[in-house]
This record gives structure tokens, sequence and C-alpha cells, in this order.
């Protein structure tokens, strides 16, 4: 059984006057371990399918099953509960949060998890260890530089050991050094055993993954350009 | 430079159409600011800043008799005329000593005889104050003889009852009876500094050291002129020293009195000072208040047009023209709210002066210019203070970052956290005071609305009369006597009597007493009564009788004594029977009865010992009449006025009023301080909450990807809402902690200024904390719980 399954997900944004199709259909599948890429051009839908994958948003229709369970019909609670305990998040804009420290944002799917102080505290400094980042636990993200605040961003989406790491274009907004180091840590993870979505249109990335998912004005398509999906936006 | 000035003057009014709120917020704010202080300011202008309207009025002083009575603090209050003539014959430091009584008379000229204020004046006051009457004269030495028959009018009376005819001149009018020649009238605005009722007519009061009216006969207004070098100090001395001779010389009526010496301004803005003072800071920190408000909004519109900045510097804008444009924001914001504000705070003081009858407030501000140079003045400091500080930090925007944090953007930096939450404590901090004290002030007046006076205000009509000095002591108690069958006689009338208390505070008759345990003489209130008065004010006696008509002029001395001072002159025994000793010639009285103590004077003047004596026994030309009726005693008025008029057509009630209403004017300028403060404390209230909404939601609005962030980690909803409005609960715990902090320590460092002895209640600081809970909770909750409603994907993207 994948831990990840998609079947026949679409998603729609709705304006006044735009009914905007993101997502046509898409069936995927992701198996437990496994390192995948979602590729394509701006536009075509992949943060929003990032999105989906990681309860951050739901599809218009069609059905997702994580784990095996289906998820629309899980309470918010429910829906928190597997975004701290099963997802890690690292994002292309690093989204730490600037009022807390370096720690405080590690810690902060911990803090949710309700850890206890002590184990919060060894689980943070491991994590910070892990990506480098030991020594600036007590700065704020505003004293470190862009790739410092990424590995930061990393050590808060392993904090909690997550079985499922998603990743929007993690070397988005860092130099070739910075983002060279920050999938050298994604590739340990994967080397640890953590299931890797990453959503990147850099193919050197890409080229990381055990398996390359193509998608195209809200279709998957394969390597050649083959549709899997119908939709088009209107 | 001009072109670019105007392209930026433009380019921000541009932005106020753009987005009305800020600017329309931040102005209404300081309007309210403002507008408050303009209100106080204008009091403030027409009474402490006033110029006094006397010739070079800082040479003019105030001399008071004080009375050193045992156990008794100094009480400063009017001289009488030996003190009067004996300052005036004695002194060098002064080259000139006048005084001035409050008197009520009849004035009868063409139809019905009217009641009128009057003053009876020693005849070189109008050339101490350096101010002469426009048409007519002045008192000359030969006018200020007893049986005088010559007055001066005030300007009012001139206009009211004269048209301004100049041939009022030499005309004869009559006043108690007695034909009085017209020989002057005083300058328009002329009135006299300490006194609170001003005079329409003025009577040379006529007396010399060769002709002394009653020794005890006090209530003269003083006042000195200090020769050119004299000190005000040189002045309290050698009056100190005089009045001691005369307690040497006169031991019988002049012991144990001093004097006092105040400064002009000081005598008569004294009271108003404290009032105003507390009005004045409390406007102070509403103004702070509206602009910490106005503060905050800029920094949150500075944060949110950061980028817009970012891309003028790109372009080459220089770091004044930043400063210059921000400036110009702000300054265009302030004059708005300060226009606003000068038409609002006109506007109130209007309403809120409507019914007060003090001429000192009512009176138009002489420099009309004041008030329009100090808004001015305030504004462009605001302005600038508000301005300057974020429109420098916005020049150190690094351009990199401003422009990329599109992108990379964190959801808050501590800095601007702390910032956002220090604008929140201090909006807390400044407003809990300011509610303490209102909130003290509001219980200290209902206090004094709940006082039971100790006697029953309803169905009483008050009337005053000034029976003619034609009349001799008999003839006065037979006059009163006569006046009240013929009262008791009417439909409607349940009892009636006289009384000499006036029933208004601070104007009062004392005297001085003593006993065989307490020889040495302490004062006390006077009230001269006819009998049925414990009857008629439904004062119940605590011990002993009521007077009766048998207590006349042939019949042994008695008195009644309130409780209060039956424990001074009898302590741990019963005064009934034993003897009360006055000031000679007076022979010892008896002690018929205990009379409650009451608040006579209102409910704002503290409790006296009382000392009543019978009318018919001892008396003077001041009679207040008591009429207990079964009816609304007003509908009384006319009849007592025909019994009065039935009696002697020459003496003409005045002051007609139910005691119900008396009693609800006593407490009228407390009412006003608590009507000001209240409305200064809403007006702080709304802004402190204003305030802490505002930076609440914008502080909410600009976490938004903060809480989605969380909410991608794996917090609920609850977890989230929970985040928020503890922050918030957080900074308005804090503040309210500042603020119970600031308020003890303005209540020990001004206690007697701010709370005026008021307690602080903890109802008061429950609710005043429950509201700036509510407010922050709010402002935090609506927000916050949109997190239930929306994907978290939204939350990231719209913090964008």
């Amino acid at each position: 059984m994948p831990l990840i399954e998609l079947n026949h997900v679409s998603k729609i944004f709705q304006t006044e006057e735009v009914e905007t199709h993101v997502l046509s259909g898409v069936d995927l599948a992701i198996e437990r371990g496994e390192y995948v890429s979602i590729a394509g051009p701006s536009g075509c839908g992949k943060s929003t399918l990032l999105s989906i994958l990681g309860l951050l948003d739901v599809p218009t229709s069609g059905e997702y099953l994580f784990d095996g369970r289906r998820l629309d019909q899980l309470s918010l609670l429910e829906l928190a509960q597997i975004r701290n305990q099963k997802i890690g998040f690292i994002f292309q804009s690093f989204n730490l949060i600037g009022d807390l420290s370096v720690a405080e944002n590690v810690a902060l799917p911990l803090l949710y998890r309700r850890v206890a102080t002590a184990d919060r505290d060894a689980a943070v400094a491991e994590a910070l260890y892990r990506v480098g980042m030991g020594h600036r636990a007590k700065h704020y993200p505003s004293q470190l530089s862009g790739g410092q605040q990424q590995r930061v961003a990393v050590a808060r989406a392993i904090v909690g050991k997550p079985p499922v790491l998603l990743a929007d274009e993690p070397t988005g907004n860092l130099d070739s050094k910075n983002g060279a180091a920050v999938m050298a840590l994604i590739h340990d993870l994967h080397a640890g055993g953590a299931t890797i979505c990453m959503v990147t249109h850099d193919p050197r990335y890409a080229e990381h993954a055990d398996r390359t998912v193509h998608l195209f004005d809200g279709n998957l398509a394969d390597r050649d350009g083959v549709l899997h999906g119908v939709g088009s936006a209107s | 430079m001009k072109a670019l000035l105007l392209h930026e003057l433009r380019s921000v009014l541009a932005a106020f159409r753009r987005r009305p709120l800020v600017p329309f917020i931040a102005t209404s704010m300081l309007a309210l600011g403002f507008a408050a202080n303009v209100a106080v300011f204008t009091v403030i202008s027409r009474t402490l800043l006033r110029p006094l309207p006397y010739a070079r009025a800082e040479r003019i002083v105030v001399p008071t008799l004080t009375f050193i009575g045992p156990g008794q603090a100094e009480d400063p209050g009017p001289a009488g005329s030996v003190e009067l003539v004996q300052w005036k014959l004695r002194s060098r430091v002064f080259t000139a000593i006048e005084g001035v009584r409050d008197v009520y008379m009849t004035l009868r000229d063409r139809g019905e005889p009217q009641g009128i204020a009057g003053s009876t004046v020693t005849g070189g006051i109008f050339r101490l104050f350096g101010v002469r009457p426009i048409v007519g004269r002045d008192f000359a030495p030969e006018d200020d003889v007893p049986n005088a028959r010559v007055v001066i009018l005030s300007h009012g009376c001139w206009q009211r009852r004269f048209g301004g005819d100049a041939n009022a001149i030499g005309r004869t009018i009559f006043l108690d009876g007695k034909p009085m020649e017209i020989i002057g009238v005083m300058p328009r605005g002329f009135e006299i500094a300490t006194v609170d009722r001003q005079p329409e007519i003025f009577v040379p009061a006529g007396f010399s050291l060769a002709n002394m009216p009653t020794p005890t006969s006090r209530g003269y207004h003083v006042f000195g002129r200090l020769r050119d070098g004299a000190t005000l100090q040189q002045g309290r001395g050698e009056l100190r020293r005089i009045t001691a001779d005369l307690g040497r010389e006169y031991p019988a009526t002049e012991q144990r009195l001093s004097a006092d010496v105040q400064d002009l301004r000081e005598a008569g803005f004294g009271k108003q000072r404290h009032a105003l003072l507390v009005l004045w800071l409390m406007v102070a920190v509403v103004y702070v208040l509206a602009c910490v408000n106005v503060a905050s909004l800029l920094s949150a519109q500075i944060a949110d047009e950061r980028g817009i900045t970012a891309l003028r510097l790109v372009f080459g804008a220089g770091r004044w023209e930043i400063v210059r444009y921000r400036l110009l924001q702000t300054l265009i914001t302030t004059l708005a709210g300060a226009v606003a504000g000068y038409a609002l705070g006109r506007l109130v003081l209007r309403v809120v002066l409507a019914n007060v009858a003090d001429p000192k407030l009512t009176n138009p501000v002489e420099h009309v210019w004041v008030m329009p140079l100090f808004l001015l003045a305030v504004s462009l400091v605001t302005g600038i203070a508000v301005g300057l500080v974020p429109a420098l930090r916005e020049t150190r925007t690094r351009l990199t970052s401003a422009l990329s944090e599109q992108s990379t953007r964190m959801s808050s930096s501590v800095r601007a956290t702390r910032l956002r939450e220090a604008f929140i404590v201090t909006e807390v901090a400044l407003a809990v005071p300011l509610l303490l004290a209102t909130a003290a002030t509001i219980h200290q007046f209902r206090a004094l609305q709940q006082t039971p006076l100790g006697f029953d205000t309803r169905n009483v009509l008050i009337s005053q009369i000034v029976v003619s000095p034609k009349y001799d002591k008999v003839a006065r108690a037979r006059f009163a006597r006569e006046l009240i069958r013929r009262i008791e006689a009417m439909p409607g009338v349940e009892t009636a009597s006289t009384t000499t208390c006036f029933f208004t505070p601070g104007n009062t008759m004392t005297t001085s007493v003593g006993s065989d345990r307490l020889p040495e003489p302490m004062s006390v209130n006077l009230r001269r009564i006819t009998p049925h008065y414990f009857r008629a004010m439904r004062m119940p006696l605590v011990a002993g009788r009521a007077f009766t008509d048998g207590d006349g002029v042939d019949a042994p001395p008695v008195v009644i004594i309130s409780a209060s001072l039956a424990k001074r002159l009898y302590p741990n025994e019963n005064a009934l029977g034993k003897r009360v000793l006055r000031a000679p010639p007076a022979a010892p009285a008896t002690i018929v009865g205990i009379a409650p103590d009451v608040y006579d004077e209102g409910a704002s003047v503290e409790l006296q010992p009382t000392y009543y004596s019978p009318y018919l026994q001892t008396n003077n030309i001041y009679i207040t009449i008591v009429v207990k009726t079964k009816v609304d005693p007003l509908t009384l008025r006319e009849p007592v006025r025909r019994a009065v008029w039935s009696l002697d057509r020459d003496v003409t009630p005045s002051n007609e009023a139910a005691l119900a209403d008396l009693m609800h004017d006593a407490i009228g300028n407390e009412r006003l301080q608590m009507q000001m403060l209240t409305g200064f404390g809403l007006v702080a209230l709304l802004l402190a909450t204003v305030g802490i909404y505002g930076m609440t939601s914008y502080a909410v609005a600009s976490r938004t990807r903060e809480i989605g962030v969380r909410l991608a980690f794996g917090a609920t909803p609850r977890d989230v809402i929970r985040e928020i409005v503890g922050r918030a609960v957080r900074s308005v715990s804090i503040g309210l902690l500042a603020g119970a902090l600031l308020s003890l320590v303005v209540q020990r460092v001004a206690s007697a200024l701010i709370y005026a002895g008021a307690k602080l209640e903890w109802q008061s600081v429950v609710a005043i904390g429950a509201v700036l809970f509510a407010a922050a909770l709010v402002a935090a909750a609506v927000p916050s719980m949109r997190t239930r409603a929306v994907q978290p994907v939204w939350l990231l993207r719209e913090g964008n």
C-alpha cells in the first residue's frame, strides 16, 4: 500500500469571473521511503499539488489517501495531528517566525505535539547539530543568512522525525553553494528512510530523486510530455 | 525644490485619497485629543492665564482674617469692620486697604421692588483697583459716611435697568426703602476678583473708627495695595502684628485672631486651580494616548509601505526626501486633527458651560489668538515628534531585503513585535490611572449625592429677605413672628420658619462659643431660627426641646447646639441644661436642646459644629424663610412674596428656590468636575480601546503567514487562537500592571490633586481591566477565528 495515494484529484480556483483548473484529475502514488521530485514550468500546479499532499489545502474533487486513510472525512484536529506527526515542510521562502529564536522555531512541531521541555530541547539540539546550526540556537532569523535560515527550516522539518518530508523549491532562494548543502541534507534524510516529495524546477536537483513526476497545465505527464489527465484552464 | 515639494504634497494627498481609512482614524483620534485640550485650555485661559483687569494688579493682595481656635487649623476668612478700619489706620506697608461686603438689597425704581445683589464698599475701593467709572464719578471721601445716599452701578445693571442711558446719573432709586442718587457707572467687565456673585450696585459702607458697626459683624472681602518695593511677606507680617495688637487691646472680640495675605490671583482662582490642574493633567494624558495611537498607526503604515519606500530610494530619493514625505504626511494629519479638534472642543465647551453661572468661566477669551497659536504649536510639535523617528528609521531601509521580502519575508521581526507590544502596554498603562481617577471621582460624587443631609429637602421653599435697617432688634423679631404667622396661614403650607442659613456652600455665619469645660472659644456655625425650624426641616432633636414663642427678647437666653458641638463643649457629659459661653457682651445661654448634625450648606461642605439661637432673642437683618409645603413648593413663591409685601413693601424676597434644588446646586462644582472628568475618561477609554483594537488587529494581520506556518507544523486552530489571544492578553496584562503601579505612584505623589481623597474601588479596577481586556480579546479573537474556516495554504499565501 502506498504511503500517499491521489485518485483523480482536481483543484479549481474560483473567482467572480474566472474558474481556473490548477489540477485536473491527477493520479499519483508515492511509496514509503521513496524520493519523488515534482517538476514542471511555472504555474503548472506544482505548489498546489504539494499543498494538497501536505494537507495545507483540500482538493476540489478526487480522493486522497494518506497511509491508507481517506483524508476528506477527517476533522481539523485530526488533520493537524497528521501534519504534526507525519509531515515535515521545507518552504522556498523559509517561513521562519521572526520573533522566535532559531531554537524556538525548530521546536515548533514538538510544541504542538506537547513534548516535554527536556525532550524537546534535546531533539532541537540534535536537529540543529544535524544541519550544522547548533551554534546559532539563540539567534533570531534576521541575524542569519539565507542559507542558514533554510538550514534552520530543514531542522524544523525533521525535528519531529516525520515519515514524510515535503519540500517546495527548497533551494529557490539560495545560491548554488547553499543550495547544494541543503540538497545534501535532504539526500541524507532520504538515506535515513524518510519519504521525500520535492517540488523543483532545477533539473540538477530533480535528478537526486528516485522518480520525477512532471506536471503540465495541471496534468501529470511522462518524460515525453504525454498527458495522463485531461484538463485545461478556462 | 518648490516643484518637488508640491509633487510630494500632491502625492501625500493622493495617498490619503487612495487609503483614506488610516488618515481618517488618525485625524479623528487627534481631534478628540485636541478637543479635550481646547476645552480645558479655554477655561484655563479665562481664569488662570487671563490678565487681571486692574492697574498694576501684581501689587494688589488679599488680606484675610484667620481664627485660631483650640484644636483647629487656621481658617482664612473675611475680616470684620474693626480689623478693616484698624488695618487701614495702622498699616505702613500698604498704600491702601479697602473692603467689600456682599449684601442683598431691595431696589425700587419703577414698578415692583426687586431683590438685587449689591456690595457695601469702603470709599477708596475703585481707586485701589485703579479703575474709574466710565460715566459719572467715583465715591468722594464725603460720600463714605453713615447713611450715605449715593450709589454706583455696575455696567450690567446700568444696561439692563437704564438701557445704558447716561442720564441715569443723578437719578434717584430706592434701596431698602431709602432714596439713593446714582453718581457713577463702572466699566464693562469690571469685577471684584474674589467675590463669587458680582454686585450690581455699590453703596458706601460709611463707617470709620468713630462710627464702628457691630464688632463681630464680619464678612468683608479686604484688598490691599502694597507700597512699591514692599513684599507680600512684609504685608502679611505687618497685618499679623497689628491683629495681635488688636487682640491685646480688645480681648473680648479680637483674641485668637491673626491675619494672612494672599496673592490676588491665588485668592481669586486658588479653588479653581486644583480642578483645572486635574483636568489639564487628564487632557494631557488623553492627548498622549491619541499620539501613541497615531504613532502606532504610522509605524504600521510605514511597515506596509517598506517596498514603496525602497523603490523611491532605488529611483534616487534621498534620505531627506523620505523624511520630508513622512513629515508632510503627519503634519497634514495633525493640522487636520487640530482644526477638527478646535471645532469639537468649542462645541463641547459650549454644551458643558451652558449651565455654569460663573462669569469667570463664561466670559469670552480676551486674546482670541492664543488658542489657534497654541493648537498650531502643539500640532507642529506632535507632527514632528510622531513622524520624525519612524521616518528616520525608514531611511535606513535595506533595499535588498525590502525588495526581496516578498519571497523570503519572515512573518514578523522581534523589533516590530516588541514595538507593537510596547504601544499596547503604553496605551493601557496611561489609560489606567486616568480611568481609575475618573472612576474614583464618579464614586466620590455618587457618595456625595447619597450623603444623608440630616433633613428632608422635599417640599421646602426657601426665600431670602433683608429686613430694612430701620427696624431695631425688637421690631425685627416682631416682623419675623408676624411673617411666619401669615405664611403658615396660607393654604398649602404645612409649617414655616426662618433661619440665617443660606443653604449654599461657603456662605455661612459663624460665631465663637465656649463652655465651662472649654473656656477657650471655638468657631461654630451660627443659625438664628424661629420656633418651627426643626419641624419645617424634619430634623428631630436628639434631646431637649425646640424654641418656642416664649424664648423672646425678655426671656432667659437659650440655645440649641448640634450633637458634635455638645461633644466638644461637654465631652462625656449631658450638655442639656448646661451653659454656652458667648462673646461679650452676650450673656451665657442655657442649652435647651441637642440637634442632629446636618449638611445645611450642601454635602460638599464638611460637617461643622452648629449653634442655634432663637431669632426672637438675637437677630440681624438677614432672614432665610423656610416653608414646608403640602404642594409643589415653587407654586407658593408668589403667595410668600405677597405675604412679605403685606408687611413691608420695601422688603423683597430673592433667591427663591426649592430646597432640593439648592442642595442639588450646592454640589454643582463637583458635578461639573465629575462630568468633565467622565468625559475625558470616556475619551481616554475610547482611544485606548481603539488603539488596543487597532494594534492587536494589525499584529494579527501581520502574523497571517506565521499562523499558516504554525498550522503547517501541526498547530490546531485552537492552538493558534490561544497563541494570538494569549499574546494580546499578555500585553494588556503588562499594561494593566504598569498602569496600576503608575496609579499608585500618582496617588502617592499627587493624591490631593488627582483623587482628592477618593478611594480606588476594586470594582473600578476590575471593570476597567475588563473593558481593555475585551478590546484586546475581540481584536485578537475575531481574525484568529478565521483559521478555522480557511486552509493553511491561504494564510501562507496571504502573508505574502
